[in-house]
């Protein structure tokens, strides 16, 4: 009886120093993540369509990053229509209806939530 | 022969003893060297060595989305050690390089990492490491945040291996 207690303490004693070899040490410091940059938009391509009442389709590629597209319009009178009015999650909208006679700039903007990357460069149509 | 036989039992008994007795020790050793501060039998272990890994960042945060931690990171001990744990030092603040960008609200936030398994050799030189997809963005992180590069305090847990 005797000998087999002594045969199993010393067994604990080695597997214990055993596992006493090992360790977990913790260090503090800094680590390092970055923000991303919404690229410029995408300039578009206009086609002009219809008779009467005129439409202008508006088509551009995707910008990386971006969760939808703001288009915008200057030039020319009236004020931009169709689908393009909101912040679209597609690639292209119809302006519609335009007015005859105008030249029409547009530029497409991509966004993310709170960001906004830099507007595409223009695109001009004359209707 | 009688005399003999107690001799010999009352031996292995303290034998028993002593081995018990070296056990107790060797437990409370190693709790102790769990705690932070941690030995081998070799050698004295040496913590990680912690360096500014800003300059091997990606920009690939947007908001809504996740992101890479990148740490740089030295192992001086002569033994190769593994990294097990990453998380945010508790009362650490995230901050960004751009001033507007903390003010108006970055919305970066770290999950904690405790199935890290990254292994460092034996005087390993500072060298970078990723932990993917470990932090977070908001969607109303502010629009100066764009291209931020932000600082993250943490803890690293490393153990020998």
């Amino acid at each position: 009886m005797a000998r087999r207690l002594a045969v199993a303490a010393v067994g604990l004693a080695l597997a214990t120093g055993t596992a006493a070899a090992s360790w977990n040490v913790t260090r503090s410091g800094n680590g390092a993540a970055k923000g991303a940059t919404l690229a410029q938009g995408s300039k578009p391509t206009a086609v002009k369509s219809g008779v009467g009442v005129i439409t202008v389709t508006l088509s551009w590629a995707a910008t990386p990053g971006a969760s939808g597209y703001i288009v915008n319009r200057t030039g020319g009178i009236g004020s931009l229509g169709g689908t393009c009015t909101v912040t679209l999650t597609t690639t292209g909208c119809a302006d519609t209806p335009v007015l005859t006679l105008q030249t029409y700039t547009y530029t497409v903007t991509p966004v993310r939530n709170g960001w906004t990357g830099p507007a595409s460069l223009g695109t001009t149509v004359s209707t | 022969m009688v005399t003999l036989r107690i001799r010999r039992r009352t031996l292995l008994i303290a034998l028993a003893l002593l081995a018990l007795l070296a056990a107790t020790i060797g437990v409370a050793s190693w709790s102790t060297s769990t705690s932070g501060n941690g030995y081998s039998k070799a050698a004295t272990a040496t913590a990680l060595t912690l360096s500014d890994a800003s300059a091997s960042t990606t920009g690939d945060l947007y908001p809504g989305g996740t992101g890479d931690l990148k740490l740089k990171v030295a192992n001086p001990n002569s033994f190769p050690v593994r990294i097990t744990a990453v998380s945010l030092t508790s009362g650490g603040t995230i901050t960004s390089n751009i001033g507007a960008c903390n003010t108006a609200g970055h919305g970066v936030t770290l999950t904690n990492q405790s199935g890290v398994a990254i292994d460092l050799a034996a005087n390993a030189a500072a060298a970078v490491q990723t932990i993917a997809g470990a932090v977070n963005m908001s969607t109303s992180s502010d629009n100066s945040c764009q291209g931020a590069i932000f600082t993250v305090p943490v803890d690293v847990t490393a153990a020998s291996h």
